[in-house]
């Protein structure tokens, strides 16, 4: 019988481009025959697991197998053996009930003399580990930390981690023996008990604050840049919970900033600084200065990293930042939109009293340019840093709402909702403002551009809304023969086309204008039915004085 | 914690596939649907842009050597730079191990590959980046 390999297979895909679906079940029934057969090496099936496992990264599903594979697993020679543990890995899940038959197989290899043989084991567990095969095995586990073989020790310990995660009662017998490999003799064992704490240091940073002393110590003493990485990353985790230890950090933070040059431990160093160490001024400042080198860096990865760990520091040290303001304003024009998002994140912390108009001057140009969720985002922006802490920043509010009115108009910007907000706040809140207030509105509402794009685009609607109320609820402040215009404004019958709850507040307001006009006007009525076109209905006579 | 490792070429094939993480909610279908999804934004952006961006509340740090798309997810807390540093350690230990590795090399030695991927990420943590220490068991187990 001629059984195809794993290349066979992918050639055979290759030529039968047109007809995959039908070539590959007829694989798969080749090889269910494969895995059924008489077959003692385990060889021909062995070679069966690995199609199926290519098979299955092309979308078609292997479950079916997982007691074949459980069988080629148990097989005495290791390259068939190493070939079930790799189909195991890809296709076991929580679900597959052979996962059960796995345990003794597992306990089995992990004694054999071949250390290659029970690094495929660990690996394999490291994948398939359920609640099961975590308590069943951790003894086992364990015990393989203490192997005389490095290359065992440090995928044990690895494994460790998720032995934990899926049977956490685990964790507090076993720590000690974990513990014990900070000190082993292979610094890559060490490396690997360092990665295991940091991530449960993640979850329960104080349970693993009395380790700092000996952390401390490897960062001083190693040189390996992945370890370091962790370690400082770990502490990073452990400062705000001491504040001892950020103070004795800086020193030897502040000398591997100025010293490494492995970019990536530059960056972790400087993030670890963003979350444990920011009352340190000194160290602050250095790394704001490294950031800077890494805006301004060609690297598109530098400069989007030194953006998003700035907008880290922003949060405690604003003024830091705004130093930086004009390289980060100029990142608004950058090709890249994730560059731009990053650098518009951090603009908020930018803002004060006396740079708020230039910069939404600048926000306003880019909306002008820009398009999609970027346009939208820059609205919000706008918004954002002129209305945060009640309008802390604000120092005159004509300009403002003259800014909103400008927004509004611009084609395609769907911020409607948001837009009509602020309008209202601005001018209900601020006593000072509502005869400029007003008048923009009345602007508005005659504007027949602004009319026809809210009857096409129902967020833009969301203004005029703003506009009716504002100028129904402030009618006092329309100006002598301004009545007929909103009144004509409001009840043309074009209204009709308007979503309805805006209609709706266009009418209640037209009757309040109404009800402005003859008093202002003193008993000479402006006739309802004139100012609604003449369309139907008589007019109503003024109200008696 | 790295979530994931795929190697996924331009049509959107996937080529290798590692998942660290528990994933009895996608079946293989839906994965490979996925995985050409990954790899779809990836081709959006252009050789200049930055090597980063997020889907589905991971991180995605990829880098394109040859055909092939080379694609780590990660979660919240992992470098981005050490990961893209990474990814060029895995390339070059393929390299050595294939010689001058291709595609094709790839598909028709998919146990290879993966033994080498084992020695160098084991449940999601980086296990050793020097290519000769990666490369010695298969070495040995090639004899």
């Amino acid at each position: 019988m001629f059984e195809k390999t794993l290349s066979d297979l992918v050639k055979g895909i290759r030529s039968n481009k047109r007809r995959e679906a039908e070539f590959v079940s007829k694989c798969i029934a080749e090889i269910k025959d494969e895995l059924s057969s008489k077959d003692k090496s385990h060889s021909i099936k062995a070679t069966a697991v690995l199609k199926l496992a290519y098979l299955q990264m092309l979308g078609y599903d292997m479950q079916w197998a997982s007691f074949y594979i459980v069988e080629v697993m148990s097989s005495p020679g290791f390259a068939q053996k190493r070939l079930g543990y790799l189909g195991a890995s890809v296709s076991f899940n929580d679900d597959t009930e052979v996962v059960l038959l796995c345990t003794n197989m597992f306990k089995k290899d992990f004694q054999s003399p071949n250390p290659y043989e029970v690094g495929v084991a660990i690996n394999c567990l490291a994948n398939i580990c359920t609640v099961d095969l975590a308590r069943d095995l951790v003894a086992d586990v364990v015990s393989l930390m203490n192997s005389n073989r490095a290359y065992v020790r440090k995928k044990a310990v690895l494994v460790m981690y998720k032995i934990f995660l899926k049977f956490p009662d685990a964790l507090r017998p076993s720590f000690p023996k974990l513990k014990e490999k900070l000190e082993d003799r292979d610094s890559s064992a060490i490396s690997c008990a360092v990665n295991v704490i940091c991530e449960l240091a993640r979850k329960n940073p104080s349970n693993y604050l009395s380790l700092a002393p000996l952390f401390f110590k490897l960062l001083t003493v190693t040189s390996n840049n992945w370890m370091l990485i962790k370690i400082v990353k770990l502490l990073g985790a452990l400062c705000p919970l001491e504040p001892r230890l950020g103070k004795k950090l800086v020193e030897p933070l502040t000398n591997l900033i100025n010293t490494t040059p492995a970019k990536s431990l530059l960056y972790e160093a400087i993030h670890t600084v963003s979350v444990g160490m920011t009352p340190h001024l000194s160290i602050v400042q250095l790394s704001m200065e490294k950031l800077k080198g890494f805006v301004e860096d060609e690297d598109q990865n530098l400069k989007y990293l030194g953006l998003l760990a700035m907008g880290n520091f922003m949060k405690v040290h604003p003024r830091v930042v705004a130093e930086h303001k004009t390289m980060i304003l100029k990142c608004l024009n950058d090709e890249d939109i994730t560059i731009r998002h990053r650098a518009l994140d951090l603009v908020s912390g930018m803002v004060s009293k006396k740079n708020l108009m230039d910069i939404c001057r600048i926000l306003m140009d880019h909306v002008s340019t820009s398009e999609g969720s970027f346009r939208h985002d820059l609205v919000e922006k706008i918004i954002e840093v002129c209305s945060k802490e009640n309008y802390a920043c604000m120092t005159n509010f004509e300009w403002y709402i003259a800014t909103l009115c400008k927004l509004a108009r611009m084609p395609g910007v769907c911020n409607g909702h948001h837009l009509r907000q602020q309008l209202m706040d601005v001018i209900i809140r601020v006593r000072a403002v509502r005869p400029y207030g007003v008048k923009m509105m009345v602007e508005l509402l005659r504007d027949a551009d602004m009319f026809s794009q809210s009857s096409r685009d129902p967020t833009a609607a969301e203004v005029m809304y703003a506009a009716a109320w504002l100028v129904g609820e402030f009618s006092h402040f329309l100006e002598e023969g301004q009545h007929h215009a909103v009144l004509t404004a409001l009840l043309s019958a074009r209204v009709t086309s308007l979503p309805e709850h805006v209609q709706s507040v266009y009418l209640h307001n037209a009757l309040k204008v109404y009800v402005s006009a003859s008093k202002s006007s003193g008993g000479q009525g402006i006739s309802l039915g004139e100012a609604a076109g003449g369309g139907g209905g008589g007019s109503l006579p003024p109200p008696r004085p | 914690m790295i979530k994931f490792l795929i190697l996924v070429n331009k049509q959107g094939q996937t080529r290798l596939a590692r998942y660290y993480e528990d994933r009895t909610d996608l079946s293989a279908e839906e994965r490979t649907s996925q995985e050409a999804d990954i790899v779809r934004k990836c081709l959006m952006r252009g050789e200049q842009q930055c090597s980063f961006l997020e889907y589905k509340g991971s991180k995605i740090v990829y880098r394109r050597y040859a055909s092939l798309f080379f694609i780590i997810g990660a979660d919240e807390e992992e470098n981005e730079l050490a990961i893209l540093e990474f990814i060029h350690a895995l390339v070059e230990t393929m390299d050595r191990y294939f010689e001058s590795v291709c595609e094709l090399d790839i598909m028709s030695q998919l146990d290879k590959a993966h033994f080498i991927v084992d020695e160098m990420i084991v449940n999601g943590c980086i296990l050793e980046t020097n290519k000769n220490l990666a490369l010695a068991p298969l070495a040995v187990l090639d004899k």
